[in-house]
């Protein structure tokens, strides 16, 4: 390995277009017999293999327990599969070495149902850090921000610290923060979880709308009334094991 | 690196005002530590030096014939002898000629009415053998044994010297012992302060990493305010430590006792210096120690 260009982007950037939810045909996310067993035996994946295409908006279902969460993390490279391929943007997550990982959460923006928010800061300094951790300016990062906060509808409430703000507002911080280095790929763990329904409606639009910039988006959900009505790509876990793949699917099938 | 540093330091000195409560335990515990310390340090060093003081002042008689201790009185030749004898050892550092009539001049100062009433002199010349080092005097004397020829005795208050040394050891360990315990009792207080305000901030630092964050742009702010603690901590308890010492000890202590000049503690500024430095590097450490098992995400 003799990779210098640290500053490289690990994944390369959305192609803005009108791609959107069909996906473009090149893989953005491969999973290649991907099992992950925790210790001492408990197996929370168990032989998956898949492909999300570059622009693809893909619902990741199933009951608690069943996988959902153990995959965002290993997409994340919080944990090692314990064996198997994950592939993401073509680099090989497995050879990726422990100081590049930075790299790679910079291009991939993560939503989480706890949201995640750093609570002694503002909302503005909440978007403002994930500029910071990759050097930005101190001008990029005051055009940057409210620009992103302005696009998730919360342009008035920037000074606003986390505990101020509603929970569909805290989502909406999240995003920004998730989006406002447009990275190619969006992973959401049970967004809407803490939501209420109403409020949940904004978010996904607020997702969709993301998704049609050209970034894929990859969400995990227990929401099956949101799932029935965007019919999109969905991904049904069982146990470990992807036991329904469809292109325009429901919750259950 | 100029504005990576001043990011830092921003981040450090927002992180310091918005988790003030624990900011202000943490500055307390240092102060505490490193005050106790200090103090601990300075009276140490003073009881050392006063130990110091006290075996400086062992010393060796060789107290001479006369004509009535021994058959023949002293010759000139055997003085000169002992002499060059006791200069060629290397534990001695002085020897001072004290002729009987010197001898009887220091009597007179202590017993002016014993003296007085003598009809002669009785009192032998000899010499006052100063050793490098207090633990010597009984080497110097074995030296002169036996006696050599024109020397009545050898006198190197055995008792008072042994008693003596061994109290000075005794404080000695006394003292490294009692400070190397306060140094690892304030290291583990401070650095276990840190370690509970970076706990209860544990969860900030994961999300830091899922954002992208590297582990030193995690780590900096984090060292840099216990560094911020530990220098505001450690200057507070200096400033203790000089109303301590400027407004306490001169009314508790009478002064012409403290004002042996031989007598000093390890210098103010030079105490100051190691409790700052420590706590900097404790803080500095604490953090950077603890946060590594937080950064593994």
């Amino acid at each position: 390995m003799t990779d210098t260009s640290v500053e490289t982007p690990v994944l390369t950037a959305p192609e803005h277009g009108e791609n959107g939810a069909r996906g473009t045909g090149t893989p953005m996310i491969v999973f290649e017999a991907v099992t992950k067993i925790y210790d001492p035996n408990i197996v929370a994946l168990r032989d998956v293999s898949l492909t999300i295409d570059k622009g693809e908006f893909v619902f990741l279902v199933g009951p608690s327990g069943s996988g959902k969460s153990t995959m965002m993390r290993l997409l994340l490279k919080e944990l090692e599969p314990t064996s198997g391929r994950i592939i993401i943007g073509g680099r090989e997550l497995n050879r990726l070495k422990r100081s590049k990982v930075p790299m790679l959460r910079r291009n991939m923006g993560c939503v989480f149902q706890d949201f995640k928010l750093l609570s002694n800061r503002t909302a503005f300094e909440n978007v403002a850090y994930a500029l910071k951790v990759q050097g930005d300016s101190r001008s990029a990062i005051r055009t940057k921000v409210p620009e992103v906060l302005g696009l998730v509808g919360l342009g008035s409430k920037m000074s606003q610290m986390p505990d101020e703000l509603s929970g569909g507002e805290q989502q909406r911080v999240s995003i920004a923060r998730a989006f406002v280095n447009h990275p190619p790929l969006l992973i959401c763990d049970e967004p809407t979880g803490n939501l209420d329904p109403d409020t949940s409606v904004g978010i996904m639009q607020l997702l969709y709308r993301i998704n049609r910039t050209g970034t894929t988006v990859v969400m995990a959900t227990h929401d099956r009334e949101m799932v029935d009505k965007m019919r999109r790509r969905v991904i049904a876990l069982d146990d470990g094991v992807v036991m329904r793949d469809e292109r325009r699917g429901s919750y259950v099938a | 690196m100029w504005p990576r540093a001043r990011l830092f330091l921003q981040e450090a000195l927002s992180s310091v005002s918005s988790n003030l409560s624990t900011t202000i335990a943490a500055t307390m515990t240092v102060l505490i530590g490193m005050f106790l310390l200090g103090l601990f340090i300075a009276l140490g060093t003073w009881v050392l030096s006063w130990t110091n003081d006290v075996k400086r002042q062992l010393v060796v008689n060789v107290y001479f014939c006369t004509d009535v201790t021994c058959e023949n009185e002293v010759s000139r030749g055997q003085i000169e002898d002992i002499r060059s004898k006791l200069v060629s050892l290397p534990q001695v550092k002085d020897v001072q000629f004290i002729s009987s009539e010197e001898a009887l001049e220091i009597q007179r100062k202590r017993t002016p009415a014993l003296v007085d009433n003598l009809a002669s002199n009785p009192l032998p010349a000899s010499y006052k053998v100063t050793p490098h080092k207090g633990e010597d005097v009984s080497k110097i004397a074995a030296q002169l044994e036996p006696v050599p020829p024109g020397v009545e005795k050898v006198n190197y208050g055995k008792k008072e010297a042994d008693r003596v040394l061994q109290v000075a050891k005794i404080i000695g360990g006394i003292v490294l012992t009692g400070s190397l315990l306060l140094i690892a009792a304030s290291i583990l207080l401070i650095s276990n302060t840190i370690r509970l305000s970076i706990f209860a901030r544990r969860r900030e630092v994961e999300v830091m990493k899922l954002v992208g964050a590297t582990n030193w742009f995690v780590r900096g702010p984090f060292m840099l305010e216990g560094i911020i603690t530990g220098l505001i901590g450690s200057i507070l308890a200096v400033i203790l430590l000089i109303v301590a010492k400027e407004v306490a000890l001169s009314k508790i202590v009478e002064r012409d006792w403290l004002s042996n000049d031989d007598v000093s503690a390890l210098s103010f500024p030079l105490i100051a210096l190691t409790l700052v430095l420590t706590s900097l590097l404790v803080g500095a450490a604490g953090s950077g120690i603890t946060l590594r098992r937080f950064l593994r995400i």
